[in-house]
């Protein structure tokens, strides 16, 4: 049985409850009007045995910064007990304490020393920390001067090199290069090799599966799941899912009517979906069938018509673009565009659908957007698919 | 078992201490030349012009003085330099927690610690006025009694009264930012409470109860008597004073304690 290095029970944590913190607020009139409370974390327990990596996942405002500001101690819950066994050392944000006015070498001894470490110790760690930071020259320059990415670099490399017993760390890793990610992680790895506790806060889903032994997911304060790696980010992951869906089709709602038609052909429909008749989808799914279902209403017999269809990703990059000879019935139209299985990157794109005359005139055009759901080819843009085009009247 | 826990955690203490303090020096007295000009020539301009007005312009006379070229200056002196050292600890104080706001939201570190340290770096203006005072008692030909052994125990009342205001002040001003700003004026108005530039037996009514009262007073009595008058300090003013500082650290503590929970949300 190894033994518990996080305990937490019942932990709740209110910002902006105490009768003084209120009064003073109101005083000094800091932010405008006093914020209410807000109840961060609402009951959270679980314990943590020494050792285990724990990932630590949920949507935005769940609760995790929090709960890990809790375990470093930098922070106190209201109500409940949070115990921690050992020395705790923590990246919770990317600066981590460095002072902006000092060289990162003067920031290696004093951030050092802030953690426990002896000065001797120090110097004779510094070139790892260095070696491990890769700044190469910028060690020597003031901390001000350096990217994000450094930032965390250093933080990293300097918290991670003084002996601790729990290490927590909260999306500092995100804003690494991929080289840096990848050290990091064999760092981490070692670290629990020698018995240190992780706890890791990610969005990046995939990282905190291969990394975490265990996952816990916070919804709204309270843990929703708590489990296996694969398990926990499934459900997590269905639920996310679910949620971003109903945020985008919200989002991308007056998109649909923004039709600027003109005469006596109009686009009535356009929609995004995994199959002709199914419910239009804002959210794909990479490899998800990807249908452009459209309605064109038309007053008259068009034999000739030009109908175009435009993927363009938000940024403004125009990622896809196909156009067919259609003729359009009196009356309704119903077009579906099968592009093949979902290869666009993790970006929300516009689908434009427009039909001009055989002259060149336009005639209709309508608008509607996707998403595409967090995947590891994440930055893929090309769509170099067979697309089939089906008219029926 | 817990109390050689105990013990590790206050060499851990004294440690974090040091390099806080390192820090903290390093940044004023090595970081610019502008460090060094606001606390070492900034405070000297000052007492030179309390100087040059009150010998040259009012041409005022102390009770006590015996008409030495440098008598003022040195009496002005002996009274301003623990004034001096307590401003620069309670500024650095008030502003100790917002200043290091990334320590205070990610290190899990004794926050008492950042007033703490301000205190203790405000010894480095008091060694600038002592070394001032030493150049200005040498050129005068005027030298120092015994009772310079109490100087250790003025200077340590002097740092306690800093501390238990700066724990105040570091906890209230992450809650209320404007108190660093108020903080000046409300040295004036001490100053004038407090017998730097006169004698307290020099002042009208009101003003002098208002002194007697005023901790302060006692401890700057007492390095003009180490510096000036070659007397004893006064041993009821000090116990006055040991007792007033001793609770206002308790109170000080108690307070900061209390509050530092909501600092990580406020600085």
């Amino acid at each position: 049985m190894t033994s518990t290095a996080i305990s937490a029970r019942d932990v709740h944590k209110i910002y902006g409850g105490m009768p003084l913190e209120r009064a003073l607020r109101r005083i000094s009139g800091r932010g405008g009007k006093p914020r209410g409370r807000v109840h961060a974390l609402r009951g959270v327990s679980f314990d943590v045995g020494a050792g285990e990596v724990v990932g630590i996942v949920g949507s935005n405002g769940a609760g995790k910064s929090t709960l890990l500001r809790l375990i470093a101690g930098v922070s106190e819950p209201t109500s409940g007990t949070l115990l921690v066994d050992g020395s705790v050392h923590a990246v919770l944000e990317i600066e981590t304490g460095l002072l902006r006015d000092r060289t990162g070498r003067e920031n290696i001894h004093y951030m050092g020393g802030l953690y426990g470490a002896a000065a001797e110790e120090l110097r004779a760690r510094e070139a790892e920390i260095v070696d491990f930071a890769a700044l190469g020259s910028f060690i020597d320059h003031p901390v001000r001067s350096y990217s994000s990415g450094m930032k965390s670099r250093l933080a990293f490399a300097i918290v991670t090199a003084v002996d601790f017993d729990v290490l927590l760390i909260d999306e500092a890793l995100s804003v690494g290069d991929v080289g840096f990610a990848l050290r990091c992680r064999q760092r981490i790895r070692e670290l629990c090799r020698r018995g240190a506790t992780v706890v890791l806060v990610s969005h990046a889903l995939q990282s905190i599966r291969e990394m975490c032994d265990r996952v816990i997911w916070l919804h709204e304060g309270q843990v929703a799941g708590d489990g296996t790696p694969d398990e926990v980010v499934e459900a997590y992951r269905v639920v996310a899912h679910e949620q971003t869906q109903r945020e985008l089709a919200r989002r991308f709602a007056p998109l649909g009517g923004s039709a600027g038609d003109s005469g006596s052909v109009a686009v009535e429909r356009l929609v995004a979906t995994i199959r002709p008749g199914a419910p239009a989808v804002h959210l794909f799914r990479l490899g998800e069938p990807f249908v452009v279902e459209a309605a064109i209403a038309s007053e008259r017999q068009i034999d000739s018509a030009c109908c175009r269809l435009d993927v363009v990703r938000i940024d403004g990059l125009l990622v896809f673009r196909d156009e067919r000879e259609i003729s359009l019935q009196d009356g309704r139209n119903e077009l579906a565009v099968f592009l093949g299985p979902m290869r666009l990157g993790r970006y929300t794109y516009r689908i434009r659908l427009q039909v001009t005359a055989s002259d060149g005139t336009p005639l209709a055009h309508r608008e509607t957007a996707v998403a595409v759901e967090d995947h590891e080819h994440a930055y893929t843009c090309g769509y170099y698919q067979e697309v089939e085009w089906s008219l029926s009247a | 078992m817990v109390a050689l826990g105990v013990a590790v955690s206050q060499r851990r203490v004294l440690r974090l201490l040091r390099v806080q303090l390192r820090q903290e020096l390093q940044l004023r007295y090595l970081g610019s030349v502008a460090g060094v000009y606001w606390s070492v020539i900034n405070p000297l301009v000052q007492v030179l012009v309390y100087v040059v007005l009150v010998t040259f312009i009012f041409k005022a006379k102390l009770g006590a003085t015996s008409g030495g070229k440098f008598d003022y200056a040195i009496f002005v002196l002996a009274g301003m330099s623990p004034w001096l050292a307590i401003q620069d600890g309670l500024t650095n104080c008030a502003s100790s927690l917002v200043r290091h706001a990334s320590i205070v939201k990610n290190v899990v570190f004794p926050l008492e610690l950042l007033p703490a340290s301000a205190v203790v770096a405000s010894l480095a203006p008091l060694l600038v006025s002592l070394i001032a005072l030493g150049c200005l008692l040498g050129a005068s030909g005027r030298t120092v009694g015994v009772s310079l052994v109490t100087l250790p125990l003025l200077v340590a009342l002097q740092l306690l009264i800093t501390l238990g205001t700066g724990l105040f002040l570091a906890i209230l001003t992450a809650f209320l930012r404007d108190l660093q700003f108020i903080l000046p004026l409300v040295f004036q108005v001490v100053l004038l409470i407090t017998p730097i530039l006169y004698l307290s037996s020099d002042v009208p009514h009101p003003l002098a109860e208002i002194m007697r009262i005023n901790p302060l007073t006692y401890i700057v009595e007492g390095f003009r008597q180490v510096f000036y008058d070659h007397g004893w300090p006064s041993a009821p003013g000090l116990g006055y004073s040991a007792a007033f500082s001793v609770l206002l650290v308790a109170a000080g503590v108690a307070v900061f304690r209390r509050l530092k929970g909501y600092a990580e949300a406020l600085v």
